[in-house]
């Protein structure tokens, strides 16, 4: 099997007769993890912050020299503790809102095809399907009567594409990885969006369902990326 | 089917390295593409009981037709349609008002394409086309009167593009928006519009649309 793909590579260059790694069998890692704090205590007033974090990993596997799949997770969450001040009849109010204003997760399958140039750099193409789920509390202080008003959303969002790229390997264990071109033809999303104030009986309620199908690409701004093998 | 695998592989690359075997007098050509996008919505207002649902679908198909007369040369036919469906519906103090309106436009474009290829799968276009359009508008609901309005628009228009050939017979194919150039006369809603319109961008960061197309060579 490993000898026909070796042949079937040697041909498609046609020029290049290098030998090659094999990759069969290697798993990978790649992805962003990011937490951060912060905290402001002014002199004259009470003291706010906000603090997050957003992972988003992928986890793959060559299940031939030339074919790779995994899987994508992502959770996000932030939160904060911020002060408004609303004057529904002239006189202020103070509202201080602390909690998660934000919460996200997310989970993908993804399918990458393989051409190596040689030892060193090849370019990979594949399908991706990716389903996710957000939801946030954002607050405004409106003009005119004076009001808070809350904006609570949720978004159940699907979408499938395909996205290409190519590596460059540094060693066995270590690629650099850039995206050269993303296209989601198929998107479908469906959101509940509340606005109520905290002033007054007003409110709005929206649900919206969006779908969309449009076979085109974009070249997306440039993204590298590390990905570590691990394991053998 | 590893044998079979190899050789058809063998065979394809021999072939294609020999001819652009596509663009020769004869080949005929079929490209098709749609998109579609639409939203369906509901919103209630809590302070006065209103309640407004709206619904929109666009869908744009388009085929094109044609013929090469010589080497790296096409003529041919683009046909288009353009269709948005808007519904909605408010209920306000115990009355409901509908409303429904429907836009369709039309579109008729002859065209001359020059190939150059590239490599035995690549190959950039220069398409020519004379762009008509005939457009349809039809506004109507239970508390409005019904109004309907035409309008319609000719033009000329110059668009780069590329094909990737996937098979000898199908290819992937974009217009790119690099380079336009157009000009035309346009008369919609009662009014009358000239216009000339050139762009030059090295900005790849918008989207293209595909499309897909066939090249039918006799056998």
């Amino acid at each position: 099997m490993k000898n026909i793909f070796y042949i079937l590579i040697i041909l498609v260059l046609g020029s290049s007769r290098l030998a090659f790694a094999q990759f069969e069998g290697q798993k990978f890692i790649s992805g962003s993890a990011s937490v951060s704090f912060n905290n402001r205590n002014p002199n004259e007033a009470k003291s706010t912050n906000s603090y997050g974090y957003d992972f988003d990993i992928s986890l793959g596997k060559f299940k031939t020299n030339t074919v790779a799949s995994g899987w994508r997770l992502n959770t996000s969450l932030a939160g904060s503790k911020a002060i408004y001040r609303t004057y529904p009849d002239g006189s202020a109010i103070e509202h201080d809102k602390s909690g998660i204003k934000g919460f996200g997760a997310g989970i993908g399958k993804f399918w990458q095809f393989y051409k190596h140039f040689n030892d060193k750099i090849g370019v990979y193409a594949g399908p991706n399907i990716d389903l996710s789920y957000n939801n946030s509390d954002t607050y405004s202080v409106s003009s005119g009567p004076s009001e808070l008003i809350k904006t609570k959303a949720n978004a159940v969002n699907l979408s499938a594409g395909i996205s290409a790229g190519f590596y460059y390997k540094f060693s066995e264990k270590w690629w650099v990885t850039a995206n050269i071109a993303a296209s989601s033809p198929i998107n479908v999303s469906y959101s509940m969006t509340k606005q109520t104030s905290e002033d007054s009986d007003y409110y709005v309620k929206q649900k919206t369902l969006n779908y969309g199908f449009s076979p085109s690409f974009t070249f997306p701004s440039v993204g590298f990326g590390l990905r570590y093998f691990y394991g053998r | 089917m590893k044998k079979t695998l190899l050789i058809g592989l063998t065979a394809f690359i021999c072939y294609a390295g020999s001819v652009m075997a596509q663009l020769q007098p004869g080949v005929k050509y079929v490209g098709a593409t749609i998109n579609f996008n639409g939203y369906n919505q509901n919103s209630d207002f809590g302070y006065n009981n209103n309640n407004i649902k709206s619904n929109l679908i666009s869908i744009n198909p388009s085929l094109q037709f044609g013929k090469f007369i010589k080497e790296n040369r096409m003529i041919g036919i683009g046909l288009g349609t353009n269709i948005i469906l808007v519904n909605g519906k408010t209920l306000s103090s115990n009355v409901v008002y509908h409303g429904r309106t429907t836009n369709v436009a039309y579109s008729l474009s002859p065209y001359i394409r020059h190939y150059k290829s590239l490599s035995p799968k690549w190959a950039v276009f220069l398409n020519s086309s004379v762009v008509l359009t005939y457009s349809h508008n039809k506004s109507s609901g239970n508390q409005l009167p019904t109004t309907k309005t035409d309008g319609y628009a000719g033009g000329i228009q110059l668009t780069p593009g590329i094909s990737y050939w996937i098979t000898p017979r199908f290819a992937l194919e974009s217009d790119l928006n690099f380079l336009s150039l157009a000009a035309g006369y346009q008369s919609l809603w009662g009014e009358k519009n000239m216009y000339f319109n050139s762009a030059v961008t090295s900005d790849l960061t918008r989207s293209f649309s595909v499309r897909a197309a066939w090249y039918l060579q006799k056998q």
